[in-house]
């Protein structure tokens, strides 16, 4: 297996080798999905097969997180850059983004072609858009690098999911906002996910658009000019549903709103575990601090970070937002999620029990010790919350469970 | 003219260039770059953390 060889300070060659290095395929394979269920539903004829994904990803992905566990290993800082331009890992983001297109029109085809019932097109249009989310986290991964290839791929990619204002909100939004109460995309201690799928979903597509329109002004150009990064993106999406709608018929219709619905609550629910509560300090001259590890919740569970190209090593991920899923590291006494990505959303899915189990990991965090004036807090939940853990009544919370 | 560089992710605005996508013409001072200004390609850094280039 391939190697990268570095030179320690001390003078000292060190030998790493990535021994995820194959297993990354996953993240490749994971949004080909959809086609399992399509190929046990075709030889058994049981429509519920077509929900198989489902089941893997919300039944399955958390108990196999479990299982499986954390896997805290670093690359070694002085291999960092030849793992980082390693072209073996960036093609698998590459190879990925037809992926998308295949299952997107492998999957319409099939409910519009096929004897299937009602529900069973709107399941398979649930199962196709949870596939149309990590089209996201695929052009999240793409929208982040300096290259004039990735850039043009995460556009294209983000069409399938009818979220081309992605990159421009995320790189130049939600990363200079991050874990601040200006941030659309940051969730709030006491906010429930449905209270912050309301506030998320238009305040992503103002901020994008708003960002891009002072670019296009400074260029003297009106914001629906072609360069607009948005509409480019959007347009793409645009030629895929006239073509679906014009060759499946209508459809497509409710099956496109509901798979595009269900990719957009794929980042909704990755964007509000992400950052709970977190809060960075405002410094003397007002600016906010920068991002640091420790403004990010993070999960190591290898299983989940291997199907979304360790998305969840999010620290890492904002505290150097150009680095490639490969290098991202894992440091000691950050944030921690207590499972992957899916087991967590679960838990997001029904607020008291997320509530009641983050809290208190909010709470214990080092760098808070209870003190909500380092929280981000919803202006709502104010004063409940300063009633349950008001400095007075609090007792030192633990960090139970991890 | 004078080249500034991100301390995080080692984006460099030349003066001389300027930055024709982001709509900053050759020849635009970095001081006349909007307040705001945040780092083109990795958002994280601000205009006052820019470091200039010897």
């Amino acid at each position: 297996m391939k190697g990268y060889t570095g030179i320690l300070p001390g003078g000292e060659a060190i030998h790493f080798v990535d021994r995820k290095r194959w297993l990354w395929s996953l993240s490749v394979l994971y949004p080909l999905q959809p086609f399992l269920g399509i190929a046990l539903h075709a030889s058994t004829g049981n429509e519920l097969w077509l929900l198989l994904p489902i089941l893997l990803n919300y039944g399955i992905a958390p108990f196999v997180d479990m299982l499986c566990g954390e896997d805290r290993n670093n690359p070694p800082e002085e291999v960092v850059m030849q793992l980082d331009q390693d072209p073996y890992y960036r093609r698998l983001t590459y190879i990925v983004v037809p992926l998308h297109f295949i299952t997107l029109l492998g999957t319409a085809s099939y409910a519009a072609t096929q004897d299937l019932s009602g529900w069973a097109v709107l399941g398979l249009a649930v199962v196709a858009g949870m596939t149309a989310g990590l089209a996201i986290n695929t052009g999240h991964e793409l929208g982040h690098k300096n290259s004039q290839i990735e850039k043009l791929l995460a556009k294209l990619v983000l069409a399938v999911p009818a979220y081309g204002h992605f990159t421009i909100d995320h790189n130049r939004g939600h990363h200079r906002d991050v874990s601040t109460p200006e941030d659309v995309a940051s969730s709030r201690m006491g906010e429930s996910i449905y209270k912050f799928a309301a506030r998320e979903f238009p305040g992503a597509v103002l901020r994008a658009w708003s960002i891009e329109k002072d670019r296009l002004t400074r260029r003297s150009k009106s914001p629906w000019h072609p360069n607009n990064q948005i509409l480019q993106s959007h347009a793409l999406t645009a030629v895929l549903w006239l073509g679906l709608t014009f060759a499946f018929g209508w459809t497509m219709i409710p099956f496109l709103l509901v798979h595009t619905l269900f990719a957009w609550w794929q980042l909704t629910s990755a964007n509000y575990v992400e950052h709970y509560g977190l809060l960075r300090a405002k410094r003397d001259d007002g600016r906010y601090e920068v991002c640091e590890p420790h403004h990010s919740w993070n999960s190591n569970h290898i299983y989940s970070n291997l199907a979304l190209f360790h998305l969840e090593r999010h620290s890492d991920h904002h505290a150097h937002p150009l680095r490639r899923y490969q290098s991202l590291r894992h440091y000691p006494d950050l944030p921690q999620l207590p499972n992957g990505y899916f087991g967590t959303y679960l838990l997001a899915y029904v607020p008291w029990a997320w509530f009641y189990i983050m809290d208190k990991r909010l709470l214990a965090l080092p760098h808070i010790r209870g003190d909500l004036d380092k929280v981000n807090i919803d202006p709502d939940a104010r004063s409940s919350i300063f009633l349950r853990y008001g400095r007075d009544k609090m007792e030192e919370p633990t960090l139970s469970g991890s | 003219m004078n080249r500034y560089r991100c301390p995080e992710c080692g984006y460099l605005y030349d003066e001389d260039a300027g930055d024709e996508f982001e709509g900053y013409a050759p020849g635009t001072p970095f001081a006349s770059l909007p307040e705001d200004f945040t780092c083109p390609e990795c958002s994280v850094r601000s205009k006052q953390d820019f470091e200039a280039e010897k």
